[in-house]
This record gives C-alpha cells, structure tokens and sequence, in this order.
C-alpha cells in the first residue's frame, strides 16, 4: 500500500459539488501522505447544511452551504433558482474564486448529474473558474498586443489576436478536471433528459480547447449498481452501490496519480509524463484498473497481456466506442492522444525482469489508435498479494451510454420491459474546435473599444455574400 | 494565380485596407469590375455543379459581359461607333490575367481549355464592389 503515499504527481484541488461530489470529494480528503499532510486540498459544496455534516474527512471551514434547503432533484430549475439568488450566485463565485488554491496545477470538480445541485453548480463553477482564473491572464496578453498596434488593426484582426493570445498563455492556464457522473435507470425519464442535456453542455465544454478543461469522465452509477449487485465482494466492502462507486472513483485516480511518482525499479513511470497524459489535449478520460491474484501469473507473457486486458476492462463506465462503422460501411476512429501504463507488482514477481512492460506496450498500440506517446511503468512493492494494473488515456469518444443518448437507453430498456413502441432521438456529437475557430467569448468594449460607433452596416451578410442573383452589366 | 499557387496560399486573407485598395484598383476600370462580378456570379450560381462547371472560361465571360466599346462600322469599314457589345476576347485574356497577378482569381487546367475561379480575396473584393454599389447613393431625378 506504499506507494498511495506517494505525494502526488498532479497537485490538486478537489471540489465536490452536490451531495454525491462532496462524498467522492471526502474519499479523497482521507488520503494522507507518509508526513501526515493531506495529499489533496478539498472542499464541499451544496445547497444545504445536512449533507454537508455527514461528511468525514473535508474540514469545516472547506465546507460551504449555499443554504437553500436543497434544490429537489431538477437541475434545470436549479439552474434558474441559482440565477434568481444572489446571495447564493456570490457565494458560489466566491468560493470557487477564493477558496479554491491556484498553486495547484490541477482543480477537479466532481458531481453527480441528476440530483440538482451538483448539476447546477458544476456548469457554474466551471465558467466562474475559468472567468477568473484564466481568462484574466488572456486579456493581460491581449492588452500586449493591443500596446503594439493601433484601435482600426486590433479591431479588423481581433479573432487573430484572441487565438494568438490564447496561444501564448494557454500554459499558464490552472487547468480544469471534471468528474461527472451519470444516474440509474431508475431515476426517471425526467431526471435521464436533463442529464443528458447538462452532459452534452459539459462535453461541449470539455471539447473546447479555450475553456481550459483538461479532461472529463462521466463515471455511470447504472454500471455501479449492476457490479454491486452481482459481485458478493463488493457488497462486503460497501455499504451500497454509491459507496461503492464512491470507493471506486477516489481510489482510482488517486493511485494512478500516486502510482505514477514512484521510484526503485528500471522502468519507472516519471510524474511529468503523467502530468502530460492528463494536462494536453481535450476530452475524455478513460481510466482502468485491473487486479488479479499475483499466483495467477506465472510468466512475463501473462503479466503482459494483462494490460491489454485493463484495456477491454471498464471500471468507470460502459466501453467507449473507439470505432463506429459509418452508414457506408467505413471505419471510423475516434483519437486517442497520450497513453499511460502502470503496473504495481509483487515483490515475489520481481524475477520477471522488466520487459514485460516493453511487451505490452507493443500490443496495447495495436488495439487504440494512438495519436500521441504511450508512457508506461511498474513499482515493486507489497500489494495484497495482487497484480494492479492500470491503463489511462484520452480521447474524443464517449462512453457508449453517453454517446448513445440516455433518454434512448431508458426507452430502451422499458421497451424491453413490456414492449412498448418507442421514438427515434439520439445525442449529437460536438465536433470539435479547430484552434483558429477558437471563440473566447471577448468583446471589444473589455479593451476600452466602442464597436456601436461603427457606421451602420448594409443588411446583406458582406461575409456570405451570395452572387448568384447579380447582373454584373447592370454595375457601373 | 495557377490552382498550385492559389492552393499554397489558400488562407492568406486581404486586411480591410487591402480591401480597400484592390477595390479602388478593380473599379477604376468598369470592364475589369463587370469581368470579377461575372466570375463570382458565375461560381455562385452554379457552386452545386462539379468543378468544371462552377469555373468560368474565357469565352463564356467574352459571351456574358457588355460594355461600351468601338465598334467597326459594317465589319470592314475603317469608321468606328462606340456601342454596347459584348467584350472582346482579347481583352478578357488580358483582364484575367491582371486578375490573377493581384490573386484575386486562379485558373484551372482542363484540357483543352482553362477555367477561371475565383478566389477568397477576390470574393472579398467583389462584396466590397457590390457593398459599395449598394452604398451609393440613388441620383435624384432632378439631376
């Protein structure tokens, strides 16, 4: 259990919004690291004080009520009581502007879609965050340039200077980590429409390289609560499925972010390269784990395709569908930028050697169309008698639940119920932004610029002028 | 420009004062203006064609465009009339090219003739032509 010591490869603030992201949020304030400080910096916030006292591990004073009795398990109409309570709009931009450490390189915000709260609130905070953190340090450089040219240049060139800007401060940004997770069949078709259209705001958010986010992953409490049921081990170690889940999420990415700043073997996973699989590129996060009794190993070869397998295992959610048939039969590949292996070995397997490792990158490249660098590493240390092994990367693609479209699925399912007839309707993919499209959402009058002087222009579109119609002999 | 040269340079864009400029440029000459619009009128209306079609050749736009021009009297007269007529090839060709020096067109080979498209900075200087025929004012029927 050494290693989940470790001090972390990613520095982090942890934000739990809602009751089910304040519990996974707490999971993670239990960790400690071998000088007794808390690995992470963690806060909590909901909408009423109850939740809040049930919590372990998160401090008072990083405990924060938005004190409005709860917002009844309808996000959309969360969204509009936060809109309407000023009080409760300050005190969510307060906390995630002053309670939150820029320091950390990483902030993480975690909820439960569907209850209300959580959902309402991370939309929220993400803007907020990205407003004041961020942002700020775009319009410094925006300035700049503005300082080297004159009012008429910047005006005609200022989609080029955003992204030019954006470019030269985007390693600055304090980058944004989203952990939202998506509810039960059984929570209505109600609760199913609102989560997907507040999933398909964040992913929207998450595929766009100007607000800073830096990953996503939707963890699936259908699947949680299927594994729960049918797995007598799981049912010994939680209490519920939420626990359950709860244990799952914080227990993952803490030992992959721990894991990956070990040290002592001859192919040791290094915390920078961790920090790139998670830091560059936009999407979704895709994390697995597998652990198997260390007797079931008896040579390097099985050591080795036991990462492939972590591959094909899902923990968190459904398979995502890295490749889909269009409607003429092509294949198409979703991206999947950096790769990251990680294997925690028994000091009895030790005797393998290390190319074990080599092996499996070699096959793990053959099943995932890998865009960026594939990094991998293995610590030797008591694990319970076990082989941990865990796979993680990025991609473009969503889980297949997500992708397919929630309100579907549950129709689906009730179909299958008692054969009901039911409609097409489907989520729709959010193509991704080229970075000379990028849309930071800046106006002239922020530079001091007054664009309603401008001369009223004529109401054809100039842009999209269509000629068609023109008699070029009637022009003179 | 060549369709290679024209594909090198595809996203260079003209700034507002280049605009300004080549238009100035453009409309001093009315045949020059009438030959760019043709061209872009051309492409727009047939723009859901293939390539081939959506491109304009140079007898096309000596077919479409009309200005006032000398004309020789009874084809072999020595005597000429200014008249309204169609454009005459020459002219076109040396029109063209202009056009493609400023890289306001590019032209395609297909054998045995070239055809002519536009560009996406002579697009911007045909809307700043049609902006600026809009703009002006009506003449008075007094005048």
């Amino acid at each position: 259990m050494m290693f989940r010591s470790n001090p972390p490869s990613i520095n982090m603030t942890v934000v739990g919004f809602g009751q089910a992201g304040s519990r996974i949020a707490d999971k993670l304030a239990a960790y400690k690291m071998r000088d007794g400080n808390s690995t992470y910096n963690v806060l909590a916030l909901n909408s009423n004080d109850g939740d809040l006292e049930e919590l372990k591990h998160i401090t008072q004073e990083n405990r924060v009520s938005l004190k409005l009795g709860g917002l009844g398990k309808n996000p959309e109409k969360a969204m509009s009581i936060l809109e309407e309570n000023s009080q409760a709009k300050e005190t969510l931009k307060q906390f995630i502007t002053q309670k939150v450490r820029t320091q950390d390189k990483l902030v993480l915000f975690i909820a439960g879609l569907g209850g209300g709260t959580g959902t309402a609130t991370i939309v929220k905070a993400i803007e907020e965050f990205h407003e004041f953190h961020n942002m700020g340090i775009v319009k410094n450089a925006l300035l700049d340039i503005r300082k080297s040219t004159d009012d008429s240049d910047f005006k005609a060139n200022f989609k080029k200077y955003q992204v030019q800007a954006f470019n030269k401060v985007k390693d600055q940004f304090v980058k944004i980590g989203v952990i939202a997770t998506i509810p039960v069949r059984s929570d209505g078709p109600d609760v199913l429409r609102q989560v997907n259209e507040f999933a398909s705001k964040i992913w929207a958010l998450a595929k766009n390289p100007a607000k800073g986010i830096a990953f996503v992953n939707f963890p699936d409490n259908q699947m949680f609560y299927d594994r729960f049921v049918s797995d007598p081990n799981s049912q010994k170690q939680a209490k519920n499925y939420r626990d359950f889940a709860n244990d799952e999420i914080s227990s993952i990415i803490h030992e992959i972010n721990t894991g990956t700043n070990g040290s002592g073997t001859s192919v040791i996973f290094d915390s920078n390269d961790f920090r790139r699989i998670v830091m560059e590129k936009e999407g979704c996060f895709v994390i697995n784990r597998l652990e198997v009794d260390y007797k079931s190993v008896s040579n390097s070869d099985d050591l080795s395709k036991l990462f492939v397998k972590s591959i094909e295992s899902n923990n968190l959610h459904d398979p995502i569908a890295l490749i889909e048939t269009n409607d003429n039969g092509d294949k198409q590949y979703a991206k999947v930028h950096h790769i990251g292996l990680l294997g925690i070995i028994p000091p009895d397997l030790n005797r393998f050697g290390s190319s074990f490792i080599d092996n499996a990158k070699e096959d793990v490249v053959k099943h995932l169309p890998l865009q960026g660098t594939i990094f991998s590493g293995f610590l030797v240390e008591p694990n319970n008698y076990k082989i941990s092994v865990y796979s993680f990367y990025k991609t473009d693609a969503l889980p297949s639940r997500l992708s397919k479209g929630l309100v579907k699925e549950y129709e689906e399912y009730m179909a299958k119920q008692r054969s009901i007839t039911f409609k097409e309707d489907s989520i729709q993919q959010i193509a991704v932004t080229s970075e000379e499209d990028i849309d930071l959402g800046l106006d002239l009058s922020d530079f001091g610029i007054d664009s309603s002087t401008e001369p009223e222009e004529p109401d054809e579109n100039i842009e999209w002028m269509d000629f068609s119609n023109i008699d070029p002999n009637s022009i003179n | 420009m060549e369709i290679q040269l024209h594909d090198k340079y595809i996203n260079v864009e003209f700034s507002s004062e280049q605009v300004s400029m080549f238009t100035d440029i453009v409309e001093e000459d009315l045949a020059m203006k009438r030959i760019l619009l043709t061209i872009a009128q051309h492409a727009d209306a047939h723009k859901n064609e293939s390539d081939l079609n959506s491109g304009i050749s140079i007898k096309q736009l000596s077919e479409k465009v009309i200005i006032k021009r000398k004309v020789q009297k009874d084809g072999k007269s020595k005597k000429y009339t200014i008249s309204e007529t169609n454009i005459d090839r020459k002219h076109v060709e040396r029109i063209v090219d202009s056009l493609s020096n400023m890289t306001l067109c590019y032209f395609k080979s297909f054998h045995p003739t070239k055809v002519i498209f536009l560009t996406p900075r002579g697009r911007s200087i045909a809307t700043e032509l049609i902006r600026r025929q809009i703009a002006k004012p009506i003449p008075s029927s007094k005048e």
